[in-house]
Formats: C-alpha cells, sequence, structure tokens
C-alpha cells in the first residue's frame, strides 16, 4: 500500500470519528418494561374524548415516586411531583377496549427539572409499544394544553380554586384534592 | 485486422503551469468554502432571525385570541384579527378552521358553540362574511401543522418576484376550550402569518455577492503574486538550469546558471555548474585519450587477445624540418597534418590508438578492417598530397599489419593506455619505417585479406624488418614504387 493512500485513509478515518464523536448519543429510556405494575392515579374510566387523545380509551399508571408528592392545601395550594416521578398514560386503540385489547402506546411526563428537554419540569415523551422505541416531544403541544390542569379545568375534580397541579390533571387523592387512586 | 495505434499528443504543462494550476485551484476551492459558509451562515441568521419574529408575533395573536375567546367574545376576536390583517407593510395574517377553510367565513362555529352549550349565547351573523387575509391555502403544509403531535410550520414563498417567510402555527384545543368547542378534537385551527423578507434576502445577496467578488480578488492579486513569487524563487533557476543542460548534451560547456542563494536552489545550482565545469574537463580530455580507452573504462571490459589491424603513419624528414622551422610553426603545421589524418582514420571507422610524435598508431577493428585499413592509408596519402600547401610539403610513410594481439589497458595506476601489443604492432612499424615518402606498405596476411578487385597492390617483395629472421613478403599498396626489386630490397 502505498503511504498517500495510507495517508487519505487515516484522515478520511480521523474526519468519520470525528464526525461520531459529534453525534448527539442517542437518550436513555425512560419508561421501564414493568411500568403497568405501578399504581393508577384514579379510578375514573377515561374513555371520554380529549384534545390530544380524542376518545381511545386511557389508563394512568405512576411510579411511587411519584405518590410521594407534596401537596399545600387553599387558595395559595401547590402540587408539587419529586424528581424521578414517572407517569405512564396507556392509548388504547379504541374507547372500548377488549379484555385482551393491549395498548398501542405510552404518552408520559417524567419529572426531570434540569433537563434541556423539560418542559414545565417534565420531560414528555410517547413510547411505542410495539418497538420500544421513545420519543420525546420536544414542541410545546404537551405542555400547552397540561398546563390547563394548573387552573380551572373540565376534567374530573376540575380544579375548582385553580390550584397549580404541576401539569397534572389526575392527582391522587391526598386530603382533598384528587382522586383516588387505584 | 489491422491493428491501429493512436498515440495521442498531449501538450505537456511546465513547473509553472503547475504550480499555478495548484494554486489557483487551492484558492478557488478555498474560496469557494468561504463563500459557501459565509451564504449560509447569513441566511441560517436571517432564517433563524425572521422565524423568531414570526414565532413571536404568532404567540402574541395566539394569546390575544384566546383572552377574547374565553370570555365569549368572539366578535370582539375577529374585527381585532381583521385590523391586524389590514397593517399591510409587508404583514399578511390569516386565521383557518382545522378543516382550511377560513374562520369568521360563516355561522358554522356560532352554531357548533350554541349547540355544545345548550343556548343562543351567540346570535348568528347577518352582516357580510368577515375574511380574515386573503393568502391561499398551501394545503401539504397546512397538513403537516394540524398532524398530530400538531407543529408550527415556518415556509419560504416567492411571489411577484418578493420573497415571503410564512408560518401556520397550529391553535389547540385546549381543555379550557372544550366547554363551548367539545372534546373531539385537537386543532382549533391554523394562524397563517406573512411577512415580507424581500429586502432582507435582497440585501444578503448584495453582501453575499461583494464578498464573494472581493475574494475573488483578492485570491486572484494572491495567486499572481506566489506565481510571480515561485517563478523568480524556483521556476527560473529550474528553467536556467535545464537549458545549461540541453546545451551541455549539445557540446556546449560554456554556460553556468548565475544562482547566488544560500538555499536549496543555490545549492543546485552550484552543482550543475560544478557538474557541468567537470563534465568540461573530461571532454576536454577525451581529445587525448583514445576512443577505444573511452569504450573499454565506459564497459569495464578487460584484457583481450583478438585479430586487428594496426596502421603506423610517419612524417618523412620531419627531423630535418624542425631544424629549418621555428616551434610554433613546427607545432601548426604538424597538428594540422595529424588532425586530417585522424579524421580520415574516423571515417574509416579507425580508432587513433595514440599519437606518438609526428607518428600515428590506429587500430582497426572487424572482418574487413584491412580493407577499411587500406582504404584510410590511400585516402591519407591522396590528402596530404593534395594538400602539400597547407601541410608545407611534409609527407607520410604509411605500414599496415594485420595479426593477432593483445588489447588492454596497459600502464601504471596512476597513467594507463587501453592499447595493443604483438607481433603485427611491431610489424606495422617497422613497415611504416621503411615506407618511403607518399608509400604503402602492407604485410603479406593484411594483402590477403583484402577483396579481390579494387586495389592496385605491387609485390610481393622481400623486406628485412628488424626483429625478424627471415625477410618478410610484403606489397606497395596504390600508386608508386618501392626502391627496390624483389629480393634486394632488404631493410
Amino acid at each position: 500500500m502505498k503511504p498517500d493512500r495510507r495517508t487519505l485513509i487515516a484522515v478520511c478515518s480521523a474526519i468519520v470519528m470525528l464526525g461520531l464523536s459529534c453525534a448527539r448519543p442517542r437518550p436513555p429510556l425512560l419508561i421501564p418494561d414493568g411500568y403497568a405494575s405501578w399504581r393508577r392515579t384514579t379510578d375514573v374510566r377515561l374513555d371520554y374524548p380529549i384534545p390530544g387523545h380524542e376518545d381511545r380509551f386511557r389508563i394512568i399508571h405512576m411510579n411511587d415516586t411519584g405518590f410521594s408528592f407534596s401537596l399545600v392545601q387553599g387558595r395559595s395550594g401547590r402540587v408539587q411531583f419529586p424528581e424521578g416521578t414517572i407517569i405512564a398514560k396507556e392509548i388504547y386503540p379504541t374507547s372500548n377496549p377488549q379484555p385482551a385489547d393491549k395498548p398501542v402506546m405510552l404518552t408520559a411526563m417524567v419529572k426531570a427539572s434540569s433537563d434541556p428537554d423539560a418542559r414545565g419540569g417534565w420531560i414528555w415523551l410517547t413510547k411505542d409499544l410495539a418497538t420500544g422505541m421513545e420519543k420525546r416531544m420536544l414542541g410545546d403541544f404537551c405542555v400547552q394544553c397540561h398546563a390547563n390542569a394548573n387552573e380551572a379545568h373540565p376534567y374530573g375534580w376540575k380544579n375548582p380554586e385553580a390550584v397549580f397541579s404541576d401539569y397534572v390533571f389526575f392527582v391522587p387523592q391526598n386530603g382533598s384534592i384528587g382522586y383516588p387512586a387505584r | 485486422m489491422v491493428l491501429m495505434k493512436h498515440n495521442s499528443t498531449r501538450r505537456a504543462i511546465g513547473l509553472a503551469g503547475r504550480i499555478n494550476i495548484a494554486v489557483i485551484t487551492t484558492l478557488v476551492i478555498g474560496l469557494s468554502v468561504v463563500a459557501w459558509l459565509f451564504a449560509s451562515s447569513l441566511t441560517q441568521t436571517r432564517e433563524a432571525l425572521v422565524q423568531r419574529n414570526l414565532l413571536r408575533e404568532s404567540d402574541i395573536l395566539y394569546l390575544s385570541i384566546e383572552n377574547f375567546m374565553m370570555p365569549g367574545e368572539a366578535p370582539i376576536a375577529a374585527r381585532y384579527l381583521e385590523q391586524v390583517a389590514g397593517l399591510g407593510s409587508g404583514f399578511s395574517l390569516g386565521l383557518f378552521r382545522r378543516n382550511g377553510v377560513s374562520a369568521f367565513s360563516d355561522n358554522a362555529t356560532i352554531e357548533r358553540v350554541n349547540a355544545n352549550i345548550g343556548k343562543e349565547r351567540f346570535q348568528p351573523r347577518t352582516a357580510p362574511e368577515t375574511m380574515i387575509g386573503s393568502m391561499s391555502l398551501e394545503r401539504a403544509v397546512f397538513d403537516k401543522a394540524t398532524a398530530i403531535p400538531p407543529e408550527s410550520m415556518f415556509f419560504s414563498a416567492v411571489k411577484d418576484g418578493k420573497t415571503y417567510k410564512r408560518v401556520y402555527r397550529p391553535l389547540l384545543n385546549l381543555p379550557k376550550c372544550a366547554a363551548c368547542h367539545g372534546s373531539d378534537h385537537t386543532i382549533r385551527g391554523v394562524l397563517d402569518i406573512q411577512t415580507d423578507v424581500s429586502d432582507i434576502v435582497r440585501e444578503q445577496t448584495v453582501t453575499v455577492v461583494a464578498s464573494v467578488g472581493g475574494f475573488a480578488l483578492m485570491a486572484l492579486v494572491l495567486a499572481a503574486i506566489i506565481a510571480r513569487i515561485l517563478r523568480a524563487v524556483v521556476v527560473g533557476p529550474v528553467i536556467a538550469i535545464g537549458r545549461l543542460c540541453r546545451n551541455v548534451t549539445g557540446g556546449d560547456f560554456s554556460g553556468h546558471v548565475e544562482v547566488n542563494r544560500a538555499d536549496e536552489i543555490g545549492s543546485l545550482a552550484q552543482t550543475v555548474n560544478n557538474m557541468v565545469h567537470g563534465l568540461h574537463e573530461r571532454y576536454e580530455l577525451t581529445k587525448y585519450v583514445s576512443t577505444g580507452t573511452i569504450a573499454s573504462l565506459a564497459s569495464g571490459q578487460g584484457p583481450t587477445k583478438a585479430e586487428r589491424t594496426l596502421l603506423f603513419s610517419d612524417v618523412r624528414g620531419f627531423t630535418s624540418y624542425t631544424e629549418r622551422h621555428g616551434a610554433a610553426a613546427i607545432v601548426e603545421v604538424l597538428n594540422r597534418l595529424l588532425e586530417r589524418q585522424a579524421a580520415i582514420i574516423a571515417t574509416h571507422g579507425g580508432d587513433v590508438d595514440k599519437f606518438v610524435g609526428d607518428e600515428v598508431v590506429a587500430v582497426f577493428s572487424g572482418g574487413d578492417a584491412p580493407a577499411r585499413a587500406c582504404r584510410a592509408a590511400l585516402a591519407i596519402q591522396t590528402a596530404v598530397a593534395e594538400g602539400h600547401l597547407q601541410f608545407d610539403n611534409l609527407s607520410v610513410g604509411i605500414g599496415i599489419a594485420t595479426g593477432h594481439v593483445i588489447q588492454g589497458m596497459l600502464g601504471s595506476s596512476q597513467r594507463a593506455d587501453y592499447t595493443v601489443i604483438g607481433d603485427a604492432v611491431n610489424v606495422a612499424s617497422r613497415l611504416c619505417s621503411i615506407a618511403k615518402p607518399g608509400q604503402i606498405v602492407v604485410c603479406d596476411f593484411t594483402a590477403k585479406n583484402l577483396p579481390a578487385e579494387g586495389w592496385r597492390l605491387s609485390g610481393p617483395y622481400k623486406a628485412r624488418l628488424k626483429g625478424k629472421a627471415e625477410p618478410q613478403r610484403v606489397y606497395l599498396l596504390g600508386s608508386g614504387s618501392t626502391s627496390g626489386s624483389e629480393d634486394t630490397n632488404e631493410a
């Protein structure tokens, strides 16, 4: 092999290595496979239509970290979920799935305030349950809708006192706020 | 089948041309990369600024619509948007429902809201339809903006020679909107904002063109300077060295390269000058060394034993001639005579082995060596006779003998000749010494090896030669006569 060809290969390799080193690494998966064993945040049957999910049946799970959220009651009330909270919403293909039906996807919130992808302190993402691929939602679609949870809204307990609910519509019952978890 | 070979001729590119091509290519590539980066950077900056402004404008309008709508002031919202859309100055605004129909263009939404809240909250309008904006819908982009998840879509448009930047900003059917508009859809509509960026694009184009022009000018100037420097520093000396080498190849050793520098080129020029000087010295030396010696040195040939024909030519009456003339005249005439003989010998394929005073010793090789030696001898006698004026009436006697000789380098390690020794050499020398002015005496073996026709040989004569016990058979070549008859002409 001629030296000039060797030099050329070395230069090309260096350029490729540089490119690979500059490429953004794939972020780690945030939703574990065993999410379905987590407790639910509400026992309300979520089969009514809502913007973003239409009328597809939904089940919401939250990890144990999330259930240790803090709550301040009253007009200046405030809900604060701890870092590491994961809320995973199963989306079924129809509004009335059969027992054998499986969810087709997850929409999830992961509390990670310092993450650059976080909006409102949460990472918003979808997970394709067939492939296991997660996709971070970097726009403001999710957070813009969930921001309504922090004011009076038409769902569940409706948040009549406009308590800051940390972007969560169904806060598990703790005192007088939210709905009983199952 | 006849195969034809085509020889393509390409015009060679000189060193200066190659350097210029390399310099200009490098500059053009570098310039192109810089210009591309510059233009890309400007475009990206412009796009980012325009998009940011469009996003902010859409944010403000979004909030305005939301705050008009929540208290149920849709008519005020419609009037507000209509006024904003009429601001002009390169700014255009449109509002579409999620199906692409222009908002406020009919009573469909009013009827739907009244149905959702279960009362006649809004009266259907009887006034002419309100149209927010008049821009045509870009359906493909619109569909992307209203897909799930919805996304603000920025795109460019060129119309009537003007460049526009446009955004489709989807409006969400937020939970707080659902009470009136229902929960069965995610997208309420799309804000369409368009701004004229022709001035910015024009300014950017002028900036890029001016910059590229400036870079190009700089590159050309730089290329010219580099080429001039290279020509002076490298190409000029190389061309001069090449010219000197061509002259040396043609036999002209008079030139030298005038480069007085202490760098690599200066060193090369000095080396070439020294080489040419050395070659000149060696070339001059070849005049004093036989062709056989040079060939032997070149080939590294060792001593050989071979059949050769020896020609000895000696000036007659030279001793008395030197007594009558001055040294300068003697040397001049003798050199003229020797040079003429050497030229004739060379013409006939002979090799002048040496000059010994006024004597020439030549060696002929090959199967026809006797014939060529004899022809050379006849030519010499003719030339000397015809040129008697320039040779001051001097004449020569020639002896020719053929036989086996030993040929090789003879002498010391400091000084040696590639010459011949052997009986034939001695015989040729003796024959030369008995030849009278204008005579050519050849040995018996030489005479018998001449072609049958074309020779005027007389003899044989018996000649008593020094070193030989018995008289030798000899012949006279050409015209003329011996001084004695057979058996009486003894030396």
